[in-house]
């Protein structure tokens, strides 16, 4: 906005310098913007706006599916399951990407690359795949199960299927990377200088830890959290093949969908998911403000 | 030696409220093959303003980091009052530390800032209030205490470190190029500040810069750091005036150094030197027989005057610059074709020569100086 003004000012003062205005950046890239505005609309706002729209057709009045969803125990409970697993997944993911995050900040060269790439390369990994590897190590008779057994640690094989104890599992493995990676930009941007004066300052290492590098840490801590908890509502693939009985709201999307064909209920269901999605969002946003006084903590520093 | 005993200042600065008496005892640091810091040994008196100076990779932040107990020595002994901390962590050190980025928390205001190090050592909620304000007092920013650090200008942070670094009345007290940060006019308006609140706290200070003048204008006495050793301690005008070897000739302001190829002792502390390349020349033998001649620009009379100096040559002027007051002269004296440098003051009155002009340069015995080390030709 700040750059168009003096822009606009000048169209003002001589019209023949608008008519005539030169080729300029700011022009040749809103023209960029162009092709993907197009596509995303075409493919996305506007089967999004139907799906809307959709949640509020069907029998009886418009708020019908919304009535269902919120009165219904059943899908009451599979909401508030996802919300539950979602929420575990974050803490879980955050409790082992944080020490990650950490050691990683602090490496160089070699190690630095190395670690990069354990890290980002589950990332660029199917999530299919990698959830079908989940299978084959969680199942009844999988890798897991027989080591326990072989080893005498259980009698008989536990059950870590279709009880969400393995969805959860292979979906913190999943979204280990979207934790690890925003923590790691924050943390590398904290000055090791002001944990040496923290501890000139009499602070030890624990010290250092609450009062410095804790607060610094948390525009990562809820940037990293927000991504896991808001792509761990919308879970489908994962909560699919390794749920079982419990559903998230994603699985149950689809059930409505494809096969009870209801599809008031799934748009419904959807919308609901996309509103919170929504909301949360503008949530995070208005804390960082607020947290930061209009600026992120890396900025200060 | 007793030639320049006069000149030697009592150095001895005796504190006046609670510096502390440091002393390091063969301190050495090395990282695998390479040697950051070797065997140093160093007294560094109570309330004393000692500053280290030296070029980048000299040493002197090692040992800096050492003292303040980031760096673990491989050996050697710090001791504070007599009592050795080499194994004592740095937050048990009760140091106080002013670093170059000033390192302010940026998530606490500057009251909170000050207020840190109290908060670690569970001072009451009154008494902490009561001495950050007097902090706040002491480097005139009372009334900032709500901002955060990223409101305020250089300088401010710049006080609200050494604040930080004081509110806890520390016996030593460590700074890290804590003005290099900051611009020229600032800079000489810092220097007298943190000078006057040394003083009047009465601490030990430990001060590395890389800035030979800040040095030189604020510390008692000064070291000079070069591949992890001390090249020479002294108070700043024992160093320029009677610099050991030609790296602190040269680190320390201007100088004219000529290569010797023979010197013979004189009675009385003098030599004579044969420059290399002809003509013979008095000076100080102040480090014994040195390679090299070491004259300040100051010392050294251009024009008929120089005729009734010690040592007189003719020489052609090759360069003359006019900077505020003073005119640099850039000069080849005739046969060994070596090049001093002269400086002084002028006066409007004064006719400045010009390059290509011939003239006779000179100077006293007693201001050229044998020293260490040979100089590049």
């Amino acid at each position: 906005m700040s750059l168009a003004m003096p822009e606009r000012r000048l169209e003002k003062l001589s019209p023949s310098a608008a008519r005539h205005r030169p080729w300029s950046p700011e022009r040749g890239h809103a023209l960029l913007l162009l092709p993907p505005l197009l596509l995303l609309v075409a493919f996305f706002v506007i089967p999004l706006a139907d799906v809307v729209l959709q949640s509020f057709a069907g029998p009886g009045h418009p708020l019908t599916q919304y009535e269902r969803i919120f009165t219904q125990s059943s899908t009451l409970q599979v909401l508030l399951y996802t919300f539950q697993t979602a929420a575990t997944v974050t803490l879980c993911t955050l409790v082992l990407s944080y020490p990650v995050a950490f050691v990683v900040s602090r490496a160089k060269g070699n190690l630095l690359h190395l670690s990069l790439a354990l890290i980002l390369i589950p990332f660029w990994t199917s999530t299919v795949i990698r959830t079908y590897a989940w299978i084959v190590i969680l199942q009844r008779r999988g890798v897991l199960n027989e080591m326990m057994l072989d080893w005498g640690w259980i009698e008989r094989p536990l059950k870590l299927m279709s009880n969400g104890v393995g969805m959860q599992i292979a979906m913190i493995h999943i979204m280990l990377p979207f934790m690890v990676i925003p923590l790691l930009n924050t943390m590398r941007g904290i000055d090791g200088n002001l944990l040496r004066a923290a501890a000139v300052l009499g602070a030890n290492p624990l010290r250092q830890f609450l009062s410095v590098y804790l607060p610094l840490s948390l525009p990562g801590v809820s940037a990293g959290s927000i991504l896991v908890f808001i792509s761990s509502l919308g879970f489908y693939i994962t909560p699919a093949l390794l749920g079982g009985q419990k559903t998230m709201v994603a699985v149950l999307i689809e059930q409505q969908a494809s096969r009870l064909l209801d599809w008031p209920m799934a748009s419904a269901l959807a919308t609901v998911l996309l509103v919170v999605t929504c909301l949360l969002f503008l949530l995070y946003e208005r804390a960082m403000r607020f947290a930061g006084g209009g600026k992120t903590v890396g900025e200060v520093s | 030696m007793n030639v320049h005993a006069d000149l030697t200042p009592d150095h001895k600065v005796i504190a006046e409220k609670r510096g502390a008496l440091v002393e390091f005892g063969g301190v050495t640091k090395s990282y695998g093959p390479v040697t950051a810091l070797r065997p140093t040994s160093l007294r560094i008196e109570a309330g004393e303003f000692f500053a280290i100076i030296g070029p980048s990779g000299s040493g002197k932040s090692t040992l800096l980091g050492i003292t303040a107990g980031f760096i673990v020595p491989s050996a050697g002994m710090i001791r504070i009052d007599g009592a050795d901390i080499v194994a004592v962590p740095p937050y048990s050190r009760n140091f106080g530390m002013v670093f170059q980025n000033y390192a302010l928390f940026p998530h606490m205001t500057v009251a909170e800032n000050i207020g840190f190090p109290l908060r670690m050592r569970g001072v009451a909620k009154t008494e902490k209030a009561e001495r950050v304000a007097r902090a706040l007092a002491m480097v005139r920013l009372e009334g900032l205490g709500d901002r955060r650090p990223s409101e305020l200008s250089g300088g401010q942070q710049q006080r609200v470190a050494l604040a930080r670094a004081a509110v806890y009345d520390p016996l030593l007290l460590l700074m890290d190029e804590p003005l290099g940060a900051l611009d020229k006019n600032l800079r000489e308006e810092m220097q007298e500040e943190i000078k006057k609140f040394q003083k009047a706290l009465g601490v030990t200070v430990i001060y590395v810069t890389h800035d030979q003048q800040e040095a030189a204008a604020m510390a008692d006495r000064l070291a000079i750091m070069r591949n992890g050793r001390l090249e020479q301690i002294g108070s700043p005008r024992q160093l320029y005036e009677r610099p050991q070897n030609i790296f602190v000739a040269g680190f320390l302001g201007e100088a004219s150094i000529l290569p010797v190829s023979k010197a013979t002792p004189l009675a009385g502390g003098f030599a004579v030197a044969e420059l290399a390349g002809g003509g013979s020349v008095e000076a100080v033998a102040s480090t014994g027989v040195g390679e090299a001649l070491c004259i300040r620009p100051e010392c050294i009379v251009v024009g008929p005057e120089a005729e009734h100096t010690d040592n007189v040559f003719a020489a052609q002027v090759e360069e003359a610059v006019y900077a505020n007051g003073s005119v640099r002269y850039r000069l080849r004296l005739d046969g060994s074709g070596h090049v001093v440098n002269a400086r002084f003051s002028t006066r409007p009155d004064l006719v400045l020569m010009q390059p290509g002009q011939r003239t006779k340069v000179g100077w006293a015995r007693r201001d050229g100086l044998l020293i260490e080390g040979r100089p590049e030709t």
